[in-house]
């Protein structure tokens, strides 16, 4: 009895302090979570739109496509816009969330302190101040009551639909979405596309490895002949924004007399050894991981109707950003009585930033302008003024506090100057400007795009086009083409002259500040390149942009980030030899060129590689049989290629055995290494290669590069290059959100862009006859709800460059009907 | 005879004597639970009713996977059948799951690890319930 007694008490205890063990335990929050059906994660896994949502906006029909493509269409703007708020929140709903979290430096309220330095960043440089004067701006304009209707949309499905997986799983509710959120969208692919401190970078290079080392690494200028605009850029509107072109009706010649690029490039640079002092390396590095994600891009083209099949330009266009679970992009299609548009946007944005209407089509790719400077002050010994033209001022500050789930959270003094935030970092300061800091009218523009009536029109609204810098291709449905740089281009004077801005300015002195700019406010941009004076081209025949140079002279410094010309040569290779060949151009000519793998970097080193093989007394079977490999391929990175492997792995090695030495010795890690053109191109007694020859760093590389083959047991390039770097923003603690991992094509250097190393490539590819045909491909799906079948419904396809139809008609069996409350 | 038929002359032998004293609610309680655990149709019945329960709070909170297996398992002639029992309704709790979530329980099973965490929940917890049989 009394045996049994104690047994039941020991059970009872047993399982009393299991469950209170349990309760009180985090693994009662795993539990909440993910419990077999009472846990929070699995609301989400049933999401579905209602059959009708009351709209304050009046009626409008909304049709999701078999590939989750919505399709709006109402008689009223703000109806159509209200719905499309909706869809994309219910689509994209916690992405929107992340990223103004992200802008707004609010990601460690609910990550916690592994994203405080990037919050400190992003409230550091008030990007939701800028967004908030960007919206004063825009609320007056036609599009203003449009974005409204919009963030009513949003919170909408906020508070009526079930949030997505993401949501119950970081177990938090979204705040209510504001026309503010949706401006600092347009800053935050502006700051992914434009946000470049090269000029700290420059100024630490020249530190560390002198002046000549300098030039002979980071060359202002590349030595190739593809610039967008090349000499044979002609058409009936004319060519300008450059010097020597031909400049037709276009006032770009008019300023081909005053300071050229080449009259502002480096050798009319004052050297003053103070003002080029590096900043501080740990800062640099710091800021550093903040800039533009390496290897963003993007390739567009336009073929006039006179060399294409149907008599009608064609577009092709993959912009190269990140890749990730989401998709950067969102396709939407909007029918209203204004307007009939289709095309791709940025999630937490209203309207399609680059696609087609009923009368043209249009796209963007990274200028590479150089839109952001960089001061040094003169600060008092308390830190609370700087000096001025002159006079002590206070720096504006405003603390701001940065909530640290789980942590404690921080107060962070944000300070400003007449330029724009001040950055300080333990003890050492930088002051910013950059064009994304003021009021812009990006929006306007964009909302004009989408029912703009050809080419003249279009070209009216690019006036507004502020932010971001984009080389904008456009072709409509008239047979009319178009080439134009977006985008502020700020001028710098010291002592009259014009001057580059990829250096270090006084701010003390007001040195190259820009006139007509006004941070947090309102710009007049009266001392901005004049719209007439950027680079364009009015009816090109052939135009290709690929993030190379703009123009081998422009009439005004552009700027200093442009893409080592590979992709940009390729393009027009096939381009001038298609049209030279009479051949006629069509979507299948395009979608071919999308997925053109043509290395350059192997056409340019292979050849040298195989001869010094070749030559080399002490090379072996498996050199040989390497060579053999070698000499048997076609330059092409495709996935099931050997020779692709060989090659790709022994570029990664021939570059840090040429350039780590040199580099490590002074201190600079892999971020601050030269692009491959320099490197392809560097003089064989070029200090870099030390004891060795080129000829024997180039052995050295490939041996290292079969060890590592063998060693990781890869046989084919897809077996490195794959799609494992696309993950989602918590793919590492929850792996399945990410895409499968796919054999992938392509290099850094190919048209058919990918980057294993960074996750960057084509984010989207589309092909449009304007007023005709078109398609388009995500790399992903239209969705960011893992349940959902369009999560990633895309993504094979997108391997292949399969597109899909981007028809502007009406389908999609699942509808939603929006109504007015009069209805 | 077999063993269990045997059992249920003996328990319902002791459930008259428990008749014989209607004051006493603990010894009509542990009658009832004699019967359900050892007469086919009560013993069905009370099952069924203590899986539903069972179900019904674990839709609620996870407490009720712990309950669910709890409850079954008291209806059970043995503890180890309890802990038969209490896995029979781990499993159960999985198929209503998968009906409830539809077509996305084809996504669940990639889902790792957290879908460790619903699995180790489901058959788990009812299992730790089902202690509760050697208690009463």
């Amino acid at each position: 009895m009394t045996d049994d007694t104690t047994r039941r008490g020991v059970l009872a205890g047993v399982l009393a302090a299991g469950v209170g063990g349990l309760s009180l335990s985090s693994a009662s929050d795993l539990l909440d979570q993910f419990a077999p059906l009472s846990g929070d994660a699995w609301d989400a896994a049933d999401r579905s739109l209602p059959d009708a949502v009351e709209s304050p906006y009046g009626d409008a029909d909304l049709h999701v496509d078999g590939r989750g493509v919505p399709h709006v269409e109402a008689d009223d703007e703000r109806a159509a816009y209200f719905a499309v708020g909706y869809v994309q929140a219910f689509d994209r709903g916690f992405q929107l969330d992340l990223q103004r979290r992200q802008m707004r430096g609010q990601l460690s309220e609910v990550v916690g302190e592994a994203t405080l330095e990037s919050d400190e960043f992003h409230v550091a440089m008030d990007f939701a101040g800028a967004a908030e004067a960007t919206w004063e701006l825009v609320a007056d304009t036609r599009a203003g009551p449009l974005v409204e209707a919009y963030a009513d949309g949003v919170n909408a499905a906020f508070e009526s639909e079930q949030l997505q997986l993401e949501y119950e799983l970081l177990g938090y509710e979204p705040r209510p979405w504001t026309p503010a959120d949706s401006m600092l969208m347009e800053k935050q692919i502006s700051w992914d596309l434009t946000g470049s401190f090269v000029e700290l970078r420059r100024a630490l290079l020249r530190e560390r490895l002198g002046e000549d080392r300098l030039a002979e690494l980071f060359p202002r200028r590349l030595d190739h002949d593809v610039p967008i605009l090349r000499e044979s850029t002609a058409g009936v509107g004319g060519v300008g924004g450059q010097n020597g072109g031909s400049d037709g009706q276009d006032a770009g010649s008019a300023a081909a007399s005053r300071g050229s690029e080449s009259a502002v490039t480096g050798r009319s640079e004052p050297v003053d050894a103070g003002r080029s002092d590096p900043i501080d390396a740990d800062l640099t590095a710091w800021l550093s991981g903040f800039e533009t994600p390496t290897g963003v891009g993007s390739n567009s083209w336009v073929v006039s109707g006179e060399h294409t099949a149907s008599g009608v330009p064609l577009l092709a266009y993959d912009p190269h950003l990140s890749l990730m679970a989401p998709p950067v992009w969102y396709e939407q299609h909007v029918e209203t009585p204004e307007r009939s548009v289709r095309g791709a946007t940025f999630p937490g944005v209203p309207f399609v930033i680059a696609g087609a209407n009923d009368s043209g089509v249009w796209s963007f790719t990274n200028v590479g302008a150089d839109v952001l400077d960089c001061y040094r002050y003169e600060v008092d010994e308390a830190g609370e003024r700087y000096r001025y033209r002159g006079e002590w001022r206070a720096f504006d500050v405003e603390e701001r506090d940065i909530a640290v789930s789980g942590g404690e959270d921080r107060t962070l003094d944000v300070k400003k100057t007449v330029h724009g935030p001040m950055i300080e970092r333990d003890g050492r300061r930088v002051g910013v400007a950059w064009t994304g800091h003021t009021a812009t009218r990006t929006t306007e523009a964009i909302e004009e795009f989408g029912r703009s009536e050809g080419l003249d029109d279009l070209q009216e609204s690019t006036r507004k086009f502020d932010l971001p810098t984009q080389n904008l291709v456009y072709a409509d449905s008239d047979g009319r083409t178009m080439y134009y740089a977006t985008g502020k281009l700020p001028i710098r004077r010291i002592d009259g002259e014009e001057v580059r801005g990829d250096r270090i300015f006084d701010g003390s002195a007001g040195e190259a500040e820009w006139e007509g700019f006004e941070p947090f406010g309102e710009s007049s941009w009266e001392g901005f390149v004049p719209f007439e004076e950027k680079p364009h081209a009015i009816d090109p025949d052939v135009l290709g942009t690929a993030n190379q140079r703009v123009a081998n002279d422009p009439t005004h410094y552009v700027g200093a980030d442009y893409a080592t010309p590979y992709r940009g040569a390729r393009i027009y290779e096939r381009l001038d030899e298609a049209v030279a060949e009479g051949e006629p151009i069509d979507h299948e000519f395009h979608r071919d060129l999308q997925n053109d793998v043509r290395d350059g970097r192997a056409e340019q080193l292979v050849p040298e590689l195989l001869a010094a093989v070749n030559d080399s007394a002490d090379a072996g079977d498996r050199l040989a049989d390497a060579a053999a490999t070698l000499d048997g391929w076609d330059y092409r990175m495709a996935r099931d290629s050997r020779g692709a492997l060989v090659f790709a792995r022994w570029m990664d090695h021939f570059r840090r055995l040429t350039v780590e030495p040199t580099f490590s010795d002074a201190d600079l890690d892999a971020s601050y290494y030269p692009n491959d053109w320099v490197l392809a191109t560097l003089s064989d007694d070029s200090e870099l290669f030390g004891d060795r020859s080129r000829a024997e760093t180039m052995i050295a590389a490939l041996d290292e590069t079969l060890d590592e083959i063998d060693a990781e047991g890869w046989s084919t390039y897809g077996d490195w290059n794959s799609t494992r770097a696309i993950d989602h923003p918590f793919g590492s603690e929850a792996p399945f959100l990410n895409y499968d991992e796919l054999a992938a094509d392509g290099s850094s250097a190919t048209v058919k862009n990918y980057r294993v190393d960074s996750a960057v490539g084509s984010s989207w590819r589309m092909i449009v006859e304007p007023g005709g045909d078109a398609t388009a491909i995500l790399p992903g799906g239209n969705s960011g709800d893992y349940f959902s079948e369009h999560y990633d419904d895309q993504f094979r396809r997108w391997i292949d460059n399969d597109q899909k139809p981007m028809d502007r008609t009406i389908d999609g069996e699942e509808t939603v009907a929006f109504e007015g409350e009069s209805s | 005879m077999s063993s269990s038929d045997r059992s249920g002359e003996a328990a319902s032998a002791q459930s008259q004597d428990a008749d014989s004293a209607p004051s006493d609610a603990g010894a009509r309680l542990r009658v009832s639970l004699d019967r359900g655990r050892t007469q086919r149709q009560p013993h069905a019945v009370a099952l069924a009713g203590a899986a539903a329960l069972g179900l019904l709070v674990a839709w609620l909170h996870w407490i009720g996977l712990v309950l669910g297996g709890a409850l079954v398992a008291l209806v059970a002639p043995s503890l180890r059948r309890g802990a038969a029992y209490a896995l029979g309704f781990g499993a159960l709790v999985l198929v209503a799951f998968a009906v409830s979530i539809g077509g996305s329980i084809l996504l669940v099973p990639e889902m790792r690890p957290i879908v460790f965490v619903t699995v180790a929940g489901a058959i788990g917890l009812p299992l730790f319930g089902s202690l509760a049989r050697g208690i009463v």
